[in-house]
């Protein structure tokens, strides 16, 4: 179980998450929902160990950073380095050897091409493919269904499918509400720098009307377009 | 197209106050170093015209960069592009022609002008989508990216250390022994992205050894032609120069790895740029450098690898 307790996060005087309590079980997948800014980023970053942060992560093993899959929202890539020498490079990293990249090759990327060169969707992808390549335990995906065309969501959403029958924690954002109701077995809606609201699968309708309940159609009409 | 000019100054001015150096000085310490440079060139090598022209043509290329050449024509009217591509050459081969006149290789100065010209007429372009082999893959990234930035420049390394075992000149072989060093050490000077050291499942220790034997190996690889050229083809009394700058080197593409990590994510500070520049000057002081920076990096590395 990874457990989540007390987490608080500020950039110098500006708080942007305080006393966030969670807990991921294995074989579960969570979704954490908000507005852009909330701090989703920032929990997932600080989950990972990427940021520093107040507050106890506690994981079964005991170096919990050496067993985390993260995907970044917008994964930065080297210039001059093709997509095989990236799934190599996060291979070598966590001591991965002899990794057939043609056969593990699930989306078909052009994997000897410059990983720089791929459109948005299709560096998403091959981000995705080596976080999975890694056989990580926890995966921490920031917007993995952002980009991607609806093939490839598909396979993202089975292979979520598989990750959770082998037990894994999985913990993810989206905007796509369809996609969280399909992939997610809890959602939390984090805004104001806390975790205001967690629901079941069933209640998932709870989060989508207080994400709706922004008052938006009120700010369009004050914004006066002429 | 002045102000573009102007902010390309003012852009040197910020790096150079970045670095922590007064811009004013910053900008006399370097036209002091190139100068040096410049000198020791003219000094130690009978070509030293040609390959001083070649060192300031093979620079000038970079401008030439993909990115660079989208982002003026987006900027400029073609009109406009041409004259700022002109104009930049020229102004970026003028320190060289210069220091040329000042040796009066007047020819040379004209070559060198008349070749950044016409380079202003072309740009890399193509280059990005051509997937460059490298021997490097299997340990990606820095000597991966490194060789596909430079490969050009090795082969012209041989080709001076053969020129060097041709009329015999030793220091033109050493020339070519620096060049291949910086070079390797170039490979480091970026900064990667947190995520790319994050994602290690190592110790400080463990990441800065791997990253250390991979840099030694791979130098080792590239340098391997020219030592054995300056090894077996000049006489014995070299040998022990030889080694003695091949272990220099190697010295000194560490202490540029454990730079880097002992300030990451920041650049280099002044203090510890200037420490490796007098250790160039005095390599003994590499002995209190080595150590030094290896604890700073192991301190620094550990916020990021264990958590």
């Amino acid at each position: 179980m990874l457990s989540i307790t007390n987490l608080s996060k500020s950039y110098r005087k500006k708080q942007i998450l305080s006393a966030i309590e969670l807990q991921f079980n294995p074989g579960e997948i969570h979704g954490i929902v908000g507005e852009n800014g909330a701090g989703k980023t920032t929990l997932f970053k600080c989950i990972a160990g990427l940021e520093s942060h107040e507050g106890n992560i506690q994981y079964t093993s005991v170096n919990i950073k050496n067993t985390i899959g993260f995907l970044e929202t917008n994964p930065e890539f080297l210039s001059k380095i093709t997509g095989k020498e990236y799934l190599q490079l996060l291979c070598n990293a966590r001591n991965i050897k002899d990794v057939n990249f043609e056969a593990q090759n699930i989306f078909e990327l052009p994997l000897k091409q410059y990983a720089e060169t791929y459109s948005t969707g299709m560096k998403k992808k091959l981000a995705l493919t080596g976080v999975l390549l890694q056989n990580n335990n926890i995966f921490i995906l920031d917007e993995p269904f952002n980009g991607v065309d609806i093939h490839s969501n598909l396979i993202i959403k089975e292979l979520l499918k598989s990750l959770k029958e082998k037990g894994k924690i999985i913990v993810l954002s989206s905007h796509i509400f369809s996609t969280l109701e399909d992939t997610c077995d809890y959602l939390h809606y984090l805004k104001d720098e806390k975790i205001k609201k967690t629901v079941k699968k069933e209640n998932f309708s709870i989060i989508e009307n207080l994400m709706k309940d922004a008052g938006f159609k009120e700010k369009i009409k004050n914004f006066n377009i002429k | 197209m002045n102000f573009y000019f102007s902010l390309q100054f003012k852009r040197m001015y910020r790096h150079i106050d970045e670095f922590g150096v007064i811009p004013l000085i910053g900008f006399a310490i370097l036209i002091a170093l190139y100068i040096w440079v410049s000198e020791a060139i003219f000094k130690n090598m009978e070509q030293a015209s040609y390959i001083y022209m070649s060192i300031g043509l093979l620079l000038s290329l970079k401008l030439g960069s993909v990115k660079r050449n989208i982002f003026l024509k987006k900027c400029f009217l073609p009109e406009a592009y041409w004259k700022v591509r002109i104009l930049e050459n020229t102004l970026f081969v003028l320190p060289f022609s210069s220091f040329l006149c000042y040796k009066q290789a007047f020819i040379e100065a004209l070559i060198i002008h008349s070749c950044a010209i016409a380079l202003s007429f072309f740009n890399t372009i193509g280059m990005r989508s051509i997937t460059i082999p490298t021997p490097f893959g299997k340990k990606p990234f820095e000597f991966v990216i490194g060789f596909r930035n430079t490969f050009w420049v090795f082969p012209l390394l041989y080709t001076l250390t053969f020129i060097a075992i041709s009329v015999n000149n030793y220091n033109l072989g050493i020339f070519s022994l620096i060049g291949a060093f910086v070079c390797c050490m170039s490979y480091y000077s970026k900064q990667e992205p947190l995520y790319y050291i994050w994602v290690h499942s190592m110790s400080p220790k463990e990441f800065l050894n791997h990253k250390i034997k991979t840099a030694l190996l791979f130098s080792s690889i590239l340098l391997l032609p020219i030592a054995i050229g300056l090894s077996f083809f000049f006489p014995l009394s070299t040998l022990q120069i030889t080694a003695l700058f091949l272990l220099l080197g190697f010295c000194f593409i560490c202490v540029t790895i454990l730079g880097k990590y002992s300030n990451y994510p920041s650049q280099v500070p002044i203090a510890q740029a200037f420490a490796m520049l007098i250790s160039i000057l005095f390599p003994p002081l590499l002995l209190l450098i080595i150590p030094l920076f290896y604890k700073r990096a192991i301190k620094n590395l550990n916020s990021i690898l264990t958590c």
